[in-house]
């Protein structure tokens, strides 16, 4: 294998060999102090949370670059009967921030929720403070609908919306990936 | 050559990036908050759009600020 194919961008459903690793990721400061329920995760609480996966209803999965694991993607709250669910993505890597491949992810999640699973809308819970998941989901045409507790943005994406707002960056991704294909 | 200023290319950087104030013009690009990862493919499409050429991910990376990032871009169009 050439090293310019093992840096192709990839995904691959969590398995139980990686929800260690997924812990230390959620478990670092930079991670917790943005989600919402910001408490440790203990080894066997991430054992249980894993074992007690509705795989109908959430669906996580580990992007990575070549070999490097980068951080982890995810369809959760999956709502057939109301086509809605929620997506979300995080950077555990520390070497990767700011890095298109976050983008990456991202718009492939989405693309799989849309398009293969065929449901219409998704809902995001973000913290008021973290500016950064903010910009990222208004920039693929998440809107606010409210906020709740004072300090958290209630947010909604529309299959449409997506579409029209992430267009370009589609289209970047894509000729991204295929100048790199092509360079292999 | 092109004809883009540089004060054509920041007010697009900053436009398309919704950066507020103009601390953006002085800053290290890696201190400017909005220049994450989205930030960066917003600003390869900018460069596209004024400037006619693909810029590499890893020059976006590299370069330190926007005054450096134009010179790039303008001595890539000589």
């Amino acid at each position: 294998m050439s090293d310019i194919l093992i840096n192709l961008p990839r995904q691959r459903q969590v398995q139980l060999d990686d929800i260690q690793l997924l812990r230390f990721w959620r478990n670092l400061d930079h991670v917790r102090s943005r989600m919402i329920f910001k408490d440790l995760i203990s080894h066997d609480n991430q054992k249980t949370w894993f074992k007690n996966l509705n795989e109908d209803t959430s669906k996580y999965f580990i992007y990575s670059l070549g070999d490097e694991d980068i951080g982890l993607s995810s369809i959760t709250k999956i709502d057939f009967a109301n086509k809605t669910f929620e997506g979300g993505i995080l950077c555990g890597n520390t070497n990767y921030f700011k890095h298109w491949i976050n983008i990456w992810a991202c718009i492939e999640i989405y693309n799989f929720a849309f398009f293969s699973l065929k449901l219409d809308k998704s809902y995001a819970s973000i913290l008021e403070d973290n500016q950064s998941a903010i910009r990222l989901n208004k920039s693929i045409g998440y809107v606010k609908l409210k906020t709740i507790k004072s300090d958290i943005g209630r947010y909604v994406l529309s299959k449409e919306c997506f579409l029209e707002h992430s267009k370009n960056i589609q289209k970047y991704l894509k000729r991204f990936k295929s100048n790199m294909e092509q360079d292999k | 050559m092109s004809k883009v200023t540089f004060d054509e290319f920041a007010l697009k950087f900053a436009e398309e990036l919704e950066i507020k104030g103009n601390d953006y013009l002085d800053q290290p690009l890696d201190d400017i908050p909005e220049f994450d990862s989205m930030g960066k493919i917003t600003t390869s499409l900018v460069i596209e759009n004024l400037f006619n050429f693909e810029i590499d991910f890893e020059v976006l990376e590299k370069e330190e600020s926007i005054k450096t990032l134009f010179n790039y871009c303008r001595k890539k169009c000589e």
